[in-house]
C-alpha cells in the first residue's frame, strides 16, 4: 500500500527499498520536527542537509514544526544556515514560540479589534527569543515585578514557555495575574524535557506549566505538539494537503501524536528522544489512546530517505 | 553549591553529590529553574534508588483579601513533569503523618476527633484513617462546597465530607465541662 493515508492503526514499518519510493513518490511535502531529527545540539544529523537538497531538487516541500520555544524563527533561520542546511528560510520555521505569538495575535487583537485598549498586555514566562516573537505580533509585555494588577494596562494572558530563569517569583507573578478569568493561560508547549547532549536532561516547557496550573486551578492552552493549532497556522499560510503531507519526528508523545491529529501519516526517526522499543510497546498496548502514538513508518535517520527521491 | 555558569548546559556539568540519595521538594520560595535541573539530574541519576518525597500538595496558602501564594504542590509537580515519576507525599491526605502520631500515641481512632478547614486535605486524611471528622468554618471551605459534594454521586467527592462541622473551633467551648 502506497499513499499518505492517515486513517486506521499504524503498524510502525521501517522504510526503505520499494517501500520507501510508494511513500515518498505521491507526497507533495514533508514536515519536520528539528531538535533529534535535523539536528542534536549543534551537530547536524549526517545527511540531513543532503536529504533536504534532494527534496527540494525533486520538488517536494520541506517545512518545519518544532516545540522549541526558545529561538525567534529568525534565529532558527540563521541556525539552519550555520549547520549547513541551504535555502531554508524563516517563513518555512514554525516554532512554538511563533505560534503562540500568533495565537495570542488573534486572541487578544484580532476579530473585532478587541475593546479599544490595544488588546491588553502579556506576561511572559521566557527567554528573549519567545518575548522577541509576542513583540513582533504586536502585543505589548507585562515587566517582571510590577506592582500590583491593576496599576497599568491590565494583562491579558501569561504566556508559560521555556524559561531557564523560572523562580517562584515569576510563578506567583503569574498567578496574580490569572486571577481574572478573563486572563488567558497559555503554554507554549507540552514538552516535560529536553535531551542534552550527553545523555542528560533538562525540565522541560511542560515541567514550568505544571506548577502554574497547580497554583492558578486553571489549565493552560498548550500551542505546540501534539495539539493542531501549529498545523493551521502551517495551512493558512502555505496551504498544504494533508493526505499528501508527511510528518517527520522523533518523539511519539508529540511528534507522531500530532501527525495523526492532523491526518498526515507519520514517519519516526530513532536518531532522537523515542527508542523503537518504545512505539512496539504502544502498538502492542490495549490502550486506544496508545495507538495514536504509534508510527506508520520508521527510518533509523531521515538520512534513509534519500533513496526514496529521484536522482 | 555555585553553577559553573549562566545557562543550563553549564548547570548540567556541575559535579553532582555521590551522597545524595533523596530529593525533597517543600515550600521554596527561592525555587528556580535552575532547582528544578539539578533535582532533575539527581532523579536520573540514582533511578530508583534516588527518593523523590514530597511534604505536601497545596496548591495555594490563601493571603487575607483572596490573594494567595503558589504552595508546595506546584514545585513538587513540576519535579514530578520533569522526571516523569511520582512523588511519595508525606503530607495530608496521605495516612504517613497519622501513621506517625498513632506509633507515638495511643491512639483509638474510633475516640479521635480530626479537625481542619481543608476537605481534600484535613478532612479527606481524617475519613481515610477511620477518624469523626470534624470541618471548622474559619478556614478555606465553605458549607456550599461540602453541600455540592455530599450531593454528589461520585464516591471519591463523598470522602471529602466531613461528619460534622463548626463555625469555629471556639464552638467546642461549651461541650467541654468547668
Amino acid at each position: 500500500r502506497g499513499g499518505c493515508s492517515g486513517g486506521g492503526m499504524a503498524s510502525c514499518r521501517r522504510l526503505s527499498g520499494a517501500g520507501l519510493r510508494e511513500v515518498l513518490g505521491p507526497a507533495q511535502g514533508l514536515l519536520f520536527d528539528c531538535d533529534g531529527v535535523l539536528w542534536a545540539g549543534e551537530r547536524a544529523v549526517p545527511g540531513a542537509p543532503e536529504l533536504l537538497e534532494r527534496l527540494r531538487r525533486s520538488g517536494k516541500a520541506a517545512l518545519f514544526v518544532s516545540n522549541n520555544s526558545r529561538r525567534s524563527v529568525a534565529e532558527l533561520e540563521r541556525r539552519f544556515s550555520r549547520l549547513g542546511f541551504r535555502g531554508v528560510r524563516a517563513e518555512h520555521v514554525f516554532s512554538s514560540a511563533l505560534c503562540s505569538a500568533l495565537f495570542l495575535r488573534q486572541r487578544l487583537l484580532g476579530g473585532g479589534g478587541g475593546n479599544g485598549n490595544g488588546g491588553g498586555r502579556v506576561f511572559v514566562l521566557g527567554g528573549e527569543g519567545l518575548r522577541g516573537e509576542v513583540r513582533d505580533a504586536g502585543l505589548r509585555l507585562a515587566g517582571e515585578g510590577e506592582p500590583a494588577p491593576g496599576a497599568a494596562e491590565p494583562v491579558r494572558a501569561v504566556l508559560v514557555g521555556y524559561d531557564d530563569q523560572f523562580t517562584f517569583a515569576k510563578l506567583a507573578q503569574a498567578c496574580g495575574y490569572l486571577r481574572d478569568p478573563q486572563c488567558l493561560l497559555v503554554a507554549t508547549d507540552p514538552d516535560p524535557w529536553h535531551p542534552l547532549s550527553d545523555g542528560q536532561r533538562t525540565p522541560g516547557t511542560g515541567s514550568l506549566t505544571a506548577a502554574v496550573e497547580t497554583a492558578s486551578g486553571r489549565k493552560a492552552l498548550v500551542v505546540g505538539k501534539p495539539n493542531t493549532y501549529m498545523f493551521d497556522c502551517i495551512v493558512e499560510r502555505f496551504g498544504v494537503d494533508p493526505s499528501r503531507t508527511l510528518m517527520v519526528g522523533d518523539r511519539l508523545e508529540t511528534d507522531i501524536l500530532f501527525g495523526k491529529n492532523c491526518g498526515l501519516s507519520t514517519i519516526l526517526t530513532l536518531t532522537g528522544v523515542s527508542r523503537l522499543e518504545e512505539a512496539q510497546a504502544y502498538m502492542a498496548s490495549d490502550s486506544a489512546a496508545a495507538k495514536d502514538l504509534v508510527p506508520n513508518y520508521y527510518v533509523d535517520s531521515i538520512a534513509d530517505l534519500i533513496p526514496g527521491l529521484d536522482e | 553549591a555555585a553553577l559553573p555558569g549562566p545557562a543550563p548546559a553549564d548547570w548540567a556539568q556541575a559535579p553532582l553529590d555521590p551522597a545524595v540519595r533523596a530529593v525533597l521538594v517543600g515550600f521554596d520560595e527561592h525555587f528556580s529553574y535552575a532547582k528544578l535541573c539539578q533535582a532533575l539530574r539527581y532523579l536520573l541519576r540514582g533511578g530508583p534508588d534516588c527518593l523523590l518525597v514530597g511534604t505536601n500538595r497545596d496548591h495555594r496558602l490563601p493571603l487575607e483579601g483572596g490573594a494567595a501564594i503558589p504552595g508546595t504542590g506546584c514545585l513538587v509537580k513540576a519535579v514530578e513533569t520533569a522526571a516523569q515519576r511520582e512523588a511519595f507525599i508525606v503530607g495530608k491526605p496521605n495516612r504517613y503523618m497519622f501513621d506517625c502520631v498513632a506509633s507515638e500515641f495511643d491512639i483509638d481512632p474510633a475516640r479521635t476527633i480530626m479537625v481542619g478547614d481543608r476537605l481534600d486535605t484535613d478532612i479527606l486524611m481524617g475519613n481515610s484513617c477511620g477518624l469523626t471528622t470534624l470541618l471548622t468554618l474559619t478556614g478555606v471551605t465553605t458549607l456550599d462546597e461540602v453541600k455540592g459534594h455530599q450531593e454528589s454521586s461520585c464516591p471519591a467527592r463523598q470522602s471529602l465530607v466531613p461528619d460534622y462541622y463548626v463555625d469555629s473551633i471556639a464552638d467546642l467551648l461549651p461541650a467541654l465541662g468547668d
